[in-house]
């Protein structure tokens, strides 16, 4: 009988144990322990669910990365929640100390262990506020306020070098050095709630509301200026983003076109243009994304009242490392 | 038949993974409703998760019904509220 090796001039390597399945990738092998052929595959981005959050919310604010994310503020139930702080370790979301100054539609940037959380709305009524407070993985802070009072600015950076930008109605831009903030260039299109993403020295603002509507506008920051770049495919605001100014990822949201005010799509940014990408499997708006994150690996946390996923958390992997085990006669 | 429908609880990590993404289609709605693409992984999807079958009808008629308990909390806004979240619409599931 013919030997694959006979045949091919090598063998199929023999392993103790399966590699990472992102070091599989691409690789053939038998797994001498468990007497199975493997393989190792790679297939484009797809959202899996995540660990749901304590108490649902949406129109809140975000810091962190898929594994390590910090989750503050927003609209639940009941107003007066609207302090509240939720971390999450990659698999489940755990309750931890309160934000000093109840708000909604805030701006959130930074890490899980590194914070910030800037202006927005306070229950009820809605008074925009000018408050920042920073977080330094245990408890929240009062920083020097903001200059613009505005709910829908997002943030961008980390608590030594972030970006505020934009808010209802409203181009403003602020750089924040970990104690002041300074006015800087603005928007080129005022919009509140669109995805941010990158760092103070290099952003992308994506998408977001106008008065009466959505935009597709897609703004680039060189750390001076803001330029206008490709438009997304889909208008849409309140949506989640990750990545940087080049690669970036802008999911969920309320879209201009779709009879529905929410949204399951999710496009790609490659530096140029936007790529439409494997949907949410559930439409959402009011999202919060992982600012820290990248393109890659992001995290769709929360949605608004109307949506069925306020609780419900989304993980994002482009690619997905898969090991298959081969079937053999 | 392209779709099945059921609705199940949404447990959290590991309720649907990237595997099931790329093996069958599913979408989320209000009331727990699932719509899960009729093959043999997607059946073995609601196996797993102990979703209960419902018919489109009535998968249809649970989603409505929240879509209208949602219409109804958003007609209770204030102007300003209202302007800041779009009113919610009832549609059709795929």
């Amino acid at each position: 009988m013919a030997t694959y090796k006979g045949i091919q001039g090598y063998t199929v390597q023999k392993l103790s144990s399966d590699p990472t399945a992102s070091e599989a990738s691409g690789q053939l092998w038998y797994n001498s322990s468990t007497g199975a052929f493997k393989l190792g595959t790679e297939s484009a981005g797809v959202w899996s669910s995540g660990g749901g959050l304590n108490t649902e919310r949406g129109f809140a604010a975000s810091a962190g990365t898929q594994t390590a994310t910090l989750f503050f503020a927003g609209e639940p139930p009941s107003p007066t929640k609207s302090d509240l702080t939720e971390s999450y370790n990659g698999t489940a979301w755990s309750e931890t100390n309160d934000l000093l100054t109840t708000r909604y539609y805030p701006g959130g940037a930074g890490t899980q262990t590194a914070a910030l959380c800037m202006s927005g709305q306070r229950p009820p009524g809605g008074t925009n506020i000018t408050n920042s407070e920073t977080w330094n993985g245990t408890s929240w802070t009062e920083g020097n306020n903001v200059l613009a009072a505005r709910y829908g600015g997002r943030g961008i950076g980390i608590t030594t070098a972030a970006l505020f930008t934009g808010g209802e109605a409203n181009a403003a831009n602020e750089t924040y050095n970990g104690t002041s903030w300074t006015e800087t260039n603005d928007l080129n299109t005022a919009r509140r709630s669109g995805g941010g993403a990158g760092l103070q020295s290099a952003a992308l603002y994506a998408g977001g509301n106008l008065p009466g509507g959505t935009t597709g506008v897609n703004e680039s920051w060189d750390g001076t200026s803001w330029s206008e770049v490709n438009n997304l495919n889909t208008a849409r605001g309140q949506c989640g983003a990750s990545g940087t100014k080049t690669l970036a990822l802008v999911y969920g949201g309320t879209p201009e076109s779709d009879p529905t005010p929410t949204s399951a799509k999710v496009e790609s940014w490659d530096g140029t243009s936007w790529t439409e990408v494997a949907d949410l499997a559930t439409a959402a708006t009011g999202v919060s994304g992982s600012p820290a994150g990248t393109a890659g690996l992001a995290l769709k946390t929360g949605g608004s009242p109307q949506t069925s996923s306020q609780a419900s958390t989304e993980e994002w992997n482009d690619p997905v490392y898969t090991i298959k085990t081969v079937t053999v006669s | 038949m392209a779709n099945t429908y059921c609705t199940a609880t949404n447990t959290g990590h590991g309720f649907f993974t990237h595997q099931d993404r790329n093996d069958f289609y599913l979408s989320g709605h209000p009331g727990d409703v699932w719509v899960v693409g009729n093959n043999a992984a997607g059946v073995s999807w609601i196996n797993r998760v102990s979703g209960t079958a419902k018919t489109k009808a009535d998968a249809q008629a649970i989603v409505d019904g929240k879509m209208d308990e949602a219409i109804a909390a958003w007609n209770a806004l204030s102007a300003e509220e209202k302007a800041r979240q779009l009113e919610p619409v009832k549609y059709t599931l795929p």
